[in-house]
């Protein structure tokens, strides 16, 4: 399996005026959204059939640089976040009017902004759909604030100092069912976990309404640029991927399943500095997105070591294993 | 870092502030020797000496007893001529000159009465001395001429206000004033005040600051409430060049010396920090200062283009240096990477440091760094790509598979039989065998020895076929029997007309059945209650002539004495059977588990859930309940992702561990059967608008509660004995509306 396998590559004319920080698919792969340098954020429809993208709306609000964005799961309608430099969060709503002549109008409007933050926000990521609307935003001010859709209104609850120097990631665990089993019976936990230029991954757990820091996993010695919780919790062991500037990507294994006793496991040293980490569905592969501008796809095998099945450098093979 | 000749010590420069205790301060400016700096406001006026390390305050201006509005500062300048001269508009409307010479404690020297309102500008001629110029909220830009203390000519603008006045570089007698109307004007002092010879309008709104580039001719930068800063090229008349678009309004505005492309910037509102843009980068600033708690009000280089001074409303005074600025495009994430699970599919938009030439290059780019980092700052450009890697990414989900495999409503061992072939029609060859395995142990499967000889009746609704056998799974089939094998052995069922055929093993009798066509009832009770059939501890090739292929652990002796005797009678069927000396039941659970979770961690939840949900109604595998929530959890999100409601509603329905997801987003409301209106939780089942309580029963006219049957034609109903006695007698609605119910 080690022979990697070329990727088919497409060019997609988004339009932005300057650099794209971040693209998202939303939960049923039918729309794309990116957003830029340039402050606007762009949606595309993206046709399932043969993925080319036709260009929607641009959404414009921000004042600064847009960091990041986040599709809301569709049960909550069509909900995008995004986050920027201009220290905003506006979360952005689709709205379908349908014209006397029945065509169909879409229109994209801010249906809530949050200025609580003193600093540019880095980050947005939506809680898994069963805890409700729930929003994590990390921010350069070093702290995180999880706001919530209670009684049609949104809350915000802060959690101050963070990561010092600032937050630049943010990503939930999955929900884990109630489990019906009365012998066992686990309470949902709601979690997520935090990078940060102070070099940790740190794990914030809700207990009686408060965000409390749960575990801070040290291992990177650089600003750690993105975490990716692995979906479907439940389906192996929690497993959390975290890249940074040190040019690594750490696995951590929760091999308890406590929440507390992280296990670091080194993926990769990479050339360049690690910018994105991100799980296919069921947390088995992982997609890395590097310095070098490659895209690698990285399995665990049975020996446990963890291998780079597919890079978009035709001429990648890099599955020797390198010590920390 | 630092090349020579740019002034200051930019080595040991460090960042450094000052509090001036006595207000915010709305300007400042540095003496010619960049030794001291002046920083006023409305009640603050001082001059701080620069050390290495800190600032010493020196003098204070605001001395003197009549402290009157000629105090109050909106802006300062300080002669490049005169070391001793300094100039302030005060927020009168007066023009006060200060000579640091005089020797008594009040330095006023002299104060030009001569605008109605506030002076927002002051600036000296770069050359001649004597010459000084203000703006102000008046409209006009007035030119004084220092020796003989009087304002020499009087530029009217036009408009509601003058912002800021600029002399040009180089040139000694033009220089420009820009005006709350949005426009900037160019004057030529010899020509006098009647009109400028240049105007054109540079902002949506007012400009608020103004400057000309150092060293190259003609470039102009303006700063208004539009959140812009715009640089024009001046000649006969002024084209854009660059729009930067900032946070919030600009306020002043200033261009870093020794840098062709980079302009400082403070925010009139809003953004406390100072900013240095690439004019060519026009969305991110090229470096942020963030030490001021309150926007900055002046901002002014230090004669280097690391260093330079700047003042805010939070009464400070700040030296920054630019090894401490942040870089806000450094911080920025410059790829964006996106799976698209339904389609398998990567967008990856990364960051290119070529120039304009936008060619898409060829894949995979490989950019090295060669410009410096100053230099790469404006030539970032994003590429966007998509890459299909839809196997790596979707293995073990096939949306195929999930429409077309049957979960429900067949017995297992057809189930398998079906999605086998599904799975083989899909290529997806280890899948379809997992099936095919599955089946296979299906049949082996051995239940609860049922301990004496028994009869059982089975239903056989064609005549014509008379040897139809319950599919028992009695054998311990490890190999496919071939389809020869299946053929020779149906024909002799058929002409033989013995169901003593039953026990030979599921795949042949079932591929018989599905030949005859018609469904059995036995398959339905092989579910139910233990089948006689199903009594044989042991499995048996009682097949005569044919004894199975390839089966290790039986004998052809089994074969024989397993039947005693068989016998069919008029579509019923009596079986008889004698044990044998029993074989070890062959425990297959384990090895199913095993296969089960093998593929969900290989990621294919799809066939770990799919095969359990098969077994489920008759086989439970030991699998935790809590790794079967997460692989049916991950499934039907799979199957939501793709649409397949149906399908996953299926799985959510009969796995038997997610009950209590099909109640999730199911919300009902009541209303009033008779008016409509919404029953409301406080008032129960009484309706506040027909004051009567909903729900009542047709028949005795009393509220139900509990169970109720209404019809759905007119919508009334009642207690449900009620109901069943008048429609034995009627056809009607009971309350008379006239609808035929019960039809």
């Amino acid at each position: 399996m080690s022979s990697s396998t070329a990727f088919t590559v497409a060019t997609v004319d988004t339009g932005h005026e300057d650099m794209i920080h971040d693209a998202q698919m939303d939960f049923l792969g039918t729309k794309l959204a990116t957003c830029s340098c340039d402050k606007t954020v762009r949606v595309f429809d993206v046709n399932i059939n043969h993925g080319s993208q036709t260009f929607v709306a641009e959404l414009k609000g921000h004042e600064g640089p847009v960091w990041q964005v986040a599709w809301a799961h569709p049960r909550y309608d069509t909900l995008l976040a995004s986050c920027s430099y201009d220290r905003k969060v506006i979360i952005w709503k689709e709205t379908t009017e349908i014209k006397p002549d029945g065509k169909k109008v879409v229109k994209w409007d801010a249906s809530f902004v949050y200025e609580g933050h003193d600093s540019s926000v880095n980050s947005v990521c939506w809680a898994p759909p069963e805890w409700g609307l729930m929003l994590a935003c990390g921010s350069s001010d070093s702290s995180i604030t999880v706001l919530s859709y209670v009684n049609d209104r949104w809350v915000a609850s802060k959690i101050p100092n963070a990561h010092t120097l600032g937050c630049n990631a943010v990503s939930w665990a999955p929900a884990q069912a109630p489990s019906f089993d009365k012998t066992n019976e686990v309470q949902p936990v709601k979690r997520f976990a935090s990078g940060g230029c102070d070099n940790l991954v740190k794990i914030w757990r809700e207990e009686n309404d408060q965000w409390l820091e749960e575990v801070k996993l040290e291992g990177h010695s650089d600003w750690v640029r993105d975490v990716a919780w692995s979906p479907a919790a439940g389906l192996t062991r929690m497993k959390i991927a975290s890249s940074s500037q040190d040019r690594r990507v750490i696995i951590w294994t929760n091999k308890e399943s406590d929440g507390i006793s992280w296990t670091p496991e080194p993926l990769h040293v990479f050339d360049d500095v690690v910018w994105h980490v991100s799980w296919n569905f069921v947390g088995d592969v992982l997609a890395v997105s590097g310095g070098d501008n490659q895209v690698s796809l990285w399995k665990k095998r049975e020996t446990d070591s963890w291998e780079c099945i597919s890079d978009s450098s035709k001429s990648c093979i890099q599955n020797e294993q390198r010590t920390l | 870092m630092m090349s020579r000749g740019e002034g200051g010590s930019y080595a040991t420069a460090r960042s450094m502030s000052f509090n001036l205790q006595d207000g915010p301060a709305n300007a400042l400016a540095l003496s010619k020797d960049n030794s001291h700096v002046v920083v006023a406001g409305r009640n603050v006026f001082k001059i701080l000496a620069i050390e290495e390390d800190c600032f010493v305050e020196k003098v204070n201006l605001r001395v003197g007893k009549n402290l009157n509005l000629n105090y109050s500062c909106n802006d300062v300048v300080w002669s490049i001529l005169d070391e001793n001269l300094i100039a302030t508009g005060a927020t009168n409307g007066a023009v006060v000159l200060w000579n640091l010479s005089k020797i008594t404690r009040a330095k006023q020297e002299h104060v030009f009465a001569d605008h109605q309102r506030t002076v927002h500008k002051v600036v000296f001629h770069p050359t001649d001395p004597f010459m000084l110029l203000s703006g102000s909220q008046d409209g006009t830009v007035k030119c004084f001429d220092l020796r003989v203390r009087e304002a020499k000519l009087t530029f009217k603008s036009n408009s509601e206000s003058v912002r800021d006045v600029q002399f040009l570089p180089k040139n000694n007698f033009s220089f420009t004033s820009v005006s709350e109307n949005g426009s900037v004007q160019l004057w030529d002092v010899r020509k006098g005040g009647e009109r400028p010879f240049l105007t054109f309008t540079a902002h949506s709104g007012p400009v608020f600051s103004c400057d000309w580039h150092p060293d190259l001719p003609n470039t102009l930068a303006t700063g208004g409430r539009d959140r812009a800063i715009k640089v024009w090229t001046v000649t006969n008349v002024a084209t854009l060049d660059h729009s930067i678009a900032t946070v919030a309004s600009v306020g002043r505005i200033k261009w870093r010396p020794s840098r062709k492309n980079h302009i400082g910037s403070t925010s009139l509102v809003v953004d406390a920090s100072v900013c240095v843009w690439d004019v060519r980068r026009p969305f991110v600033p090229f470096a942020a200062f963030e030490k001021h708690k309150d926007v900055a009000t002046g901002i002014i280089w230090k004669n280097s283009p690391h260093i330079f001074l700047s003042t805010s409303k939070d009464c400070t005074v700040w030296q920054h240096v630019f090894k401490d600025a942040t870089r806000p495009a450094s911080k920025a994430m410059p790829q964006a990477l996106a799976v698209n699970v339904r389609r398998g599919e990567i967008a990856q938009a990364v960051t290119t440091y070529q120039s304009d030439s936008a060619a898409p290059p060829r894949f995979p780019i490989f950019n090295r760094k060669t410009a410096s980092l100053d230099e790469q700052f404006h030539m970032a450009r994003s590429l966007f790509f998509t890459f299909e890697a839809g196997r790596l990414l979707r293995d073990g989900f096939r949306v195929e598979c999930a429409e077309r495999y049957t979960l429900i409503g067949k017995s297992p061992q057809e189930l398998c039989d079906i999605n086998a072939k599904i799975a083989l029609s899909l290529n997806m060859k280890s899948v379809a065998l997992v099936w095919e395995i599955t089946k296979l142990f299906l049949n082996t499967r051995i239940t609860e020895p049922v301990p004496h000889i028994e009869t059982t009746k089975v239903t056989v609704p064609t005549p014509n076929h008379v040897s139809q056998a319950p599919p028992k799974p009695k054998e311990d089939n490890e190999d496919h029997i071939s389809d020869d094998d299946q053929n020779h052995s149906s024909s002799e069922l058929e002409s033989q007309d013995v169901l003593g055929e039953i026990a030979s093993g599921l795949h042949m009798t079932q591929n018989l059945f599905m030949s005859a066509g018609p469904t059995y009832e036995f398959q339905i009770n092989q579910e139910g209650p233990v089948l006689p059939a199903e009594a044989f501890q042991h499995r048996h090739e009682i097949r005569e002539g044919s004894p199975p292929l390839h089966l290790e652990d039986c004998s052809p002796r089994d074969v024989d004495e397993a039947i005693e005797t068989v016998a069919v009678e008029n579509r019923t069927s009596y079986l008889k059977f004698k044990f044998v000396d029993p074989v070890p039941a062959f425990e297959f659970s384990e090895s199913i588990t095993k296969a089960l979770q093998f593929h969900a961690k290989e990621g294919d939840v799809q066939t770990a859930v799919c095969v359990w949900l098969v077994l489920a109604p008759v086989v439970k595998l030991p699998i935790e309940r809590r790794v079967l929530e997460a692989w049916c959890y991950a499934y039907i999100e799979l199957l939501q992702r793709n649409r397949l409601y149906a399908q996953a509603a299926v799985v959510i329905k009969h796995c038997g561990v997610l009950g209590h997801l099909s109640q999730e987003s199911t919300s009902y409301l009541i209303c009033c059967g008779k008016c409509g209106k919404p029953l409301t939780q406080k008032a129960g089942n009484f309706c506040d608008k027909c004051r009567k309580a909903v729900a009542r029963c047709g028949v005795c006219h009393m509220t139900v509660t509990g169970l109720m049957s209404w019809c759905q034609g007119c919508g009334h109903g009642g207690h449900i004995e009620h109901l069943r006695k008048w429609f034995s007698g009627h056809k009607e609605c009971p309350v008379g509306c006239g609808h035929v119910c019960h039809s």
